[in-house]
């Protein structure tokens, strides 16, 4: 049978394959934190390496999406293996929250960053922020036509020109900044409107990328969306401006990257420790040097100036736990987006 | 080798009775053919004695041994040391033939002589030995399929329907070669079988099967010349069944005076005439007159469709040489030599 | 055996089971009577039922070209027809949606959805095709019958098999898509059932939309079963038939030529220029080779293992399928298929809550992330072992065992080299599923595994189009053993 003995052979190898590299992962004895990493793993591959030489903890990492491992965390509950985690956007820490499975920070590692970039219970702290913007085509909308404020979006000029990405944690957050700014009348007339006006894409990045072909005229997106583009190939932000509200207006709305320490981590310690390293200068040097072009928030560090600086945002003052509410899914499926 | 003992067996399929009080003995070296229409059971019975399927009921012993039944432990298929050749032969398409003759014989022997021998034993030449069976016609892959059952030297062999995906002209050299093959081997053999004509011709001893029992069993000629019924009768050769009433060996029928053979048979009673018991003549006085309905001619023999008259049964001759009626003429019957006659029970008086 | 192997696939079900409990009637009928829930319906339904029709017209149009006609280079487009299962959808779609904006909804949907899946449908139909006895063709043209209708009365119900499978397949990974429709817009159940859980606190209700999908392919699966009819299949003779006639194409060749042509240029062209742009305009774009390596020997790793292991794990269900063929057997084998149709994050979900619970000392470890793999990935291997055992007939393991040789000899000797090929391409078609998941393997997988999906992923995500283009060069290209090995003719006689 000189058939078999390829297929046997390929089992073997796979079986005693397998069986090395779990024995591999084994090995490390030093002190480590395991961190459930939501946000871009390049920037936390920049990041961990600073922090284990340091402290000399090592970091192992796990990635996905916000939302899925927001729900691992959750099935996991008290026997979890994590013991730190990271998001891009804040709602996922709030659901992790919501399940009482985060550890109070210490007060030293939350007066790294300012107030309103951690929730009021002081359970978990932002430590990197995206601003919304308004990308547009710059050969179809002139200056004049420039929105002072988001809710302009839902007004008949703008119908079929606008494009956004609903589904995603980002846009909730904006509607839920609309709600807590402007109250629920106005909010659902403005989600009419812009079920109206526009269209329904899904991913930041494919709402520029119809920005800058023309196909829509505008769209709501992250700032960084646009400057990665430019610093990549600038296929798809070539014929696109960004244009960001500004004096409050919900359309200005900061989002944040959430860190938190598990209440079911073994090493609490260590866990903080690196939290703390995070939002540190140190921490926050190295994402302001990264290729993430994310706002670092401890007002010690600067992203270069290329990027429109942070200080110059003026966001709206939102309160972070309040995002992403049953509210805001409500309103959003009366209106047809979820 | 070995002799066969079915005793008693029956089985059943989800509540359908396939076998019932199944009794067959077949004798050391014997050929035996079990003869029956598709769906009788035969398969069935060849697979217990092979022992794939369990009798709910019976015994079986092989050379007096019982392998099944009679509160023995059931001995597995591949300790019986029974030779199958299954429809088709479904020999193992993966190896060649050699692979599949030397199949069943320890690791040691399969390099020795005995592939030759068995090459020769079923009449294939040598140089097939390295053909895959794709590329065999299917005489020859029946032989083959005889020799892998062979070559392990089973104390018996068991074939099911082996020639029955051949062409005629296939058939009937390759079955005289497997029967040639099974007596030099001395091997005592059971052919299961739908075709009359394959059962009388290479079997010593036929069994005939009808509706999972066993309606008669008996070496081919007495089969034919005494059949334990009617239907026997004409699943057995062609045969004419004619209502007639019996009196001191005679029996009076649409073809007139017949004589009825060693029989206690009286009165009321169903007449079997073969078709070669039919002679015809030309049209004579006190003779039983008919008309030439068809006439189909085989080259050894023809086969005369003939109407009785005035309105008569349809019976059919079988004669000899050229000398053929033409359609529609009228001729005499005369029926010589002894036949089959069965009583009917009673008829009620009304 | 088989029904333990039932058990494992039905975890997932299980886990949609009490979670549509515990969200309760009231909020289920208000989740489940939306009318965004009817727009979702529809969506997939006509998604499911247009891409198995046009994967059907495609794969056995194709199959009739490569196996039936002399068209010229036979086996080098049935090669490159097998071999757009080396892309992954995600891959094939991403390549669409930078070529033109226009594939997005349902049209472009359809079509790249098909282009990514209509293998499955072509190989076991020009399997068949080629097994075909030509006697039944050719004794329906002495009766005067043209081609067309032969074709249609004799040809395609010998095919129904192999048509069915393969269209249940395609129906199944189309339920469960998510990437490549995401990437098209064309919002389906799966594409909900992600948003759900990605916009709201309320979990369980997104899990319990999952329930949709199970509902979607329970009927799939009473479809197909009912389709497929109570006929037996397996070739009971062991002559092979003789080789197949194949029809004189002509001046046909000028159409037929282009048509196959444009379909591998449509199905291949398009993902791996586009990639090639991106390896060459992408400022991102390094090959940092450690990395590529690690990652590639890893995948390969994982999609061997996992292959093996499935494989094993179908043999029970897909014997019992075949020789069994009662009630509870028919059970065993369909209630594998219910876990393909479900995303990704739902069974991995499941599997997080069912191993930390009862199985912590497995919590993300190779064993458990193969268990994963293996449950998603069964129905290809149930479905291509199956399709090899029946035309295993048991007679030969009778024959075996009345030539003195014992049970567990016979299935050395004949069973398993039967199964051989069969189990071999069943294993290819696992390998390709499982080097391109990512959802399982980020929850599931040992800390810090990556995996060519996984850096894919991450690099694409943050918009690293150039540097996520050489992981998805190399995903296809360690594929393209195990496109080969399914590409192979499995009906061609072992060793001649």
């Amino acid at each position: 049978m000189p058939r078999t003995r390829p297929l046997l052979v390929g089992t073997a190898t796979a079986v005693a394959l397998v069986l090395t590299l779990s024995s591999c992962s084994e090995e490390d004895d030093g002190p480590s934190i395991t961190v459930y990493n939501a946000q871009h793993e390049e920037l936390l591959t920049e990041i961990a390496p600073g922090f284990t030489e340091e402290t000399g903890i090592d970091v192992e990492l796990r990635h996905g999406d916000d939302f899925e491992l927001a729900n691992q965390l959750v099935q996991e509950g008290p026997d979890s293996p994590a013991d730190v985690f990271l998001t891009e956007n804040s709602p996922a820490m709030s659901l992790v929250d919501s399940e009482g499975l985060f550890a109070p920070l210490d007060g030293q590692t939350l007066r790294q960053v300012p107030d309103q970039y951690a929730p009021d219970n002081g359970h978990w702290m932002g430590f990197a922020a995206r601003s919304t913007v308004l990308v547009y085509n710059t050969d179809l909308v002139s200056d004049a036509e420039l929105p002072e404020s988001i809710l302009e979006l839902a007004e008949p000029q703008w119908r079929d020109r606008i494009a956004f990405s609903p589904t995603g944690a980002d846009f909730q957050a904006i509607v839920s900044a609309v709600l807590e700014l402007e109250g629920e009348r106005v909010t659902e007339q403005w989600l009419e409107g812009l079920a109206a006006n526009g269209t329904v894409y899904d991913g930041n990045d494919v709402v520029m990328e119809s920005v800058n072909s023309g196909e829509v005229d505008a769209g709501v997106i992250y700032h960084y969306y646009w400057y990665r583009d430019q610093q990549e190939a600038g296929d798809n932000s070539s014929n696109s401006q960004l244009h960001f509200f500004d004096d409050r207006d919900p359309g200005a709305f900061v989002s944040v990257s959430g860190a938190g320490v598990l209440e079911s981590s073994d090493t609490p310690d260590d866990a903080e420790q690196f939290v703390a390293y995070l939002a540190s200068e140190a921490g926050q040097q190295d994402i302001a040097d990264s290729y993430a072009l994310e706002y670092p928030l401890n007002p010690a560090v600067q992203l270069d100036d290329s990027v429109k600086p942070f200080e110059e945002l003026e966001p709206p003052r939102v309160d972070l736990a309040a995002l992403n509410g049953p509210q805001v899914i409500d309103l959003m499926q009366n209106a047809g987006f979820l | 080798m070995t002799s066969v003992t079915v005793q008693g067996v029956a089985k059943s399929f989800g509540g359908r009775q396939v076998l019932e009080g199944i009794d067959l003995e077949v004798p050391q070296g014997n050929l035996t053919a079990v003869l029956g229409p598709s769906g009788c059971g035969k398969t069935t019975l060849l697979r217990i004695i092979a022992g794939f399927v369990h009798p709910d009921a019976g015994v079986v012993r092989l050379g007096g041994l019982p392998v099944v039944g009679a509160g023995h432990r059931t001995l597995p298929p591949q300790r019986r040391r029974v030779g199958y050749v299954p429809q088709e032969g479904a020999l193992f398409p993966h190896l060649d033939v050699r692979a599949n003759i030397t199949f069943g014989l320890p690791r040691g022997l399969r390099r020795g002589p005995r592939l030759a021998d068995m090459l020769d034993l079923v009449e294939l030449p040598r140089g097939v030995a390295s053909r895959y069976p794709h590329e065999l016609s299917g005489g020859q892959q029946q032989r083959v399929a005889l020799a892998r059952a062979l070559a392990p030297d089973p104390a018996v062999v068991l074939l099911d329907e082996p020639f029955s995906s051949l062409d005629a002209s296939l058939r009937e050299g390759t079955g005289r070669a497997v029967a040639r093959a099974l007596h030099a081997a001395g091997a005592t053999a059971i052919l299961v079988t739908h075709d009359q004509g394959e059962a009388l011709s290479l079997a010593d001893q036929v069994a005939v099967m009808r509706a999972g029992r066993l309606a008669q069993v008996a070496a081919p000629p007495e089969l034919y010349r005494s059949p334990a019924d009617t239907e026997v009768a004409t699943f057995v050769g062609r045969a004419a069944v004619l209502p007639g009433h019996v009196t001191d060996g005679f029996a009076q029928c649409a073809l007139g005076e017949v004589v009825v053979g060693s029989s206690d048979v009286r009165g009321d009673a169903l007449v079997v005439v073969r078709p070669e018991q039919i002679t015809m003549s030309s049209p004579r006085d006190g003779l039983v007159e008919a008309r030439v309905a068809d006439v189909t001619f085989y080259g050894h023999d023809t086969a005369v469709h003939l109407e009785v008259l005035p309105s008569g049964p349809a019976v059919v001759a079988r004669i000899f040489g050229v000398q053929v009626p033409a359609r529609g003429a009228v001729v005499s019957l005369e029926v010589s030599g002894q036949v089959t006659a069965f009583g009917l029970p009673p008829r009620p008086l009304d | 055996m088989g029904a333990g192997v039932a058990a494992l696939a039905l975890l997932p079900l299980g886990f949609i089971a009490v979670y549509t409990v515990t969200v309760g009637p009231d909020e289920a009928r208000e989740l489940l009577l939306r009318p965004r829930v009817g727009e979702l319906l529809v969506n997939t339904v006509r998604l499911v039922v247009a891409g198995i029709a046009l994967s059907v017209m495609l794969g056995l149009g194709c199959a009739w070209l490569v196996e039936r006609t002399r068209v010229p280079f036979g086996r080098v487009w049935h090669l490159l027809l097998v071999a757009p299962l080396a892309v992954p959808a995600f891959v094939n779609s991403y390549g669409w949606v930078s070529l033109t904006p226009r594939v997005e909804g349902f049209a472009g949907a359809v079509l790249i959805v098909t282009l990514s899946y209509f293998p499955l449908v072509y190989l076991p139909v020009s399997a068949s095709l080629r097994g075909l006895d030509p006697a039944l063709e050719e004794a329906s043209y002495s009766l005067d019958h043209s081609r067309w209708w032969t074709f249609c009365r004799v040809v395609l119900p010998q095919l129904r098999p192999a048509l069915l499978g393969g269209s249940l397949l395609v129906g199944l990974h189309l339920l469960a898509e998510f990437g490549a429709l995401q990437m098209l817009r064309f919002p389906t159940f799966t594409t909900a059932i992600y948003d759900q859980y990605r916009s709201s606190f309320n979990g369980p209700a997104a899990t319990m939309l999952a329930s949709v999908l199970v509902a979607c392919c329970v009927l799939l699966l009473y479809a197909e079963l009912r389709l497929r009819g109570r006929r037996r299949y397996a070739r009971v003779g062991a002559g092979v038939p003789r080789s197949v006639p194949r029809h004189e194409l002509g001046r046909l060749n000028l159409l037929a030529v282009p048509a196959l042509a444009g379909l591998v240029a449509l199905a291949l062209g398009v993902p791996l220029s586009s990639l090639a742009r991106w390896l060459v305009v992408g400022s991102s774009t390094a090959f940092p080779m450690d990395e590529l390596t690690a990652a590639a020997s890893t995948s390969l790793t994982l999609g061997g293992a996992a292959a093996a292991l499935t494989v094993l794990l179908a043999l029970p269900v897909a014997w019992l399928a075949v020789r069994q063929r009662d009630l509870v057997s028919t059970v065993i084998e369909r209630s594998t298929y219910v876990a393909s149709s479900l995303p990704g994050i739902v069974v991995a979900l499941a599997l997080v809550t069912v191993s930390i619970n009862v199985a912590q000392p497995i919590y993300q470890t190779f064993v458990l992330l193969l268990l994963a793999y293996a449950i998603m990935f069964l129905p290809r291997a149930v479905v291509i072992v199956r399709a090899g055992l029946e035309q295993a007939p048991p007679m030969l393991e009778d024959v075996s065992h009345s030539l003195g040789v014992g049970p567990l000899a016979t299935a050395r000797r004949v069973t398993l080299p039967l199964l051989l090929p069969s189990m071999g391409a069943g294993a290819a078609l696992v390998f390709l599923a499982v080097t391109t998941e990512l959802t399982a393997t980020l929850l599931l997988a040992p800390i810090e595994t990556t995996t060519l999906a996984t850096r894919f992923w991450s690099h694409s995500s943050a918009a690293s189009y150039g540097a996520a283009a050489p992981y998805a060069l190399l995903m296809i290209l360690i594929s393209l053993p195990a496109t080969y090995l399914l590409s192979r003719r499995p009906t061609e006689p072992v060793a001649s």
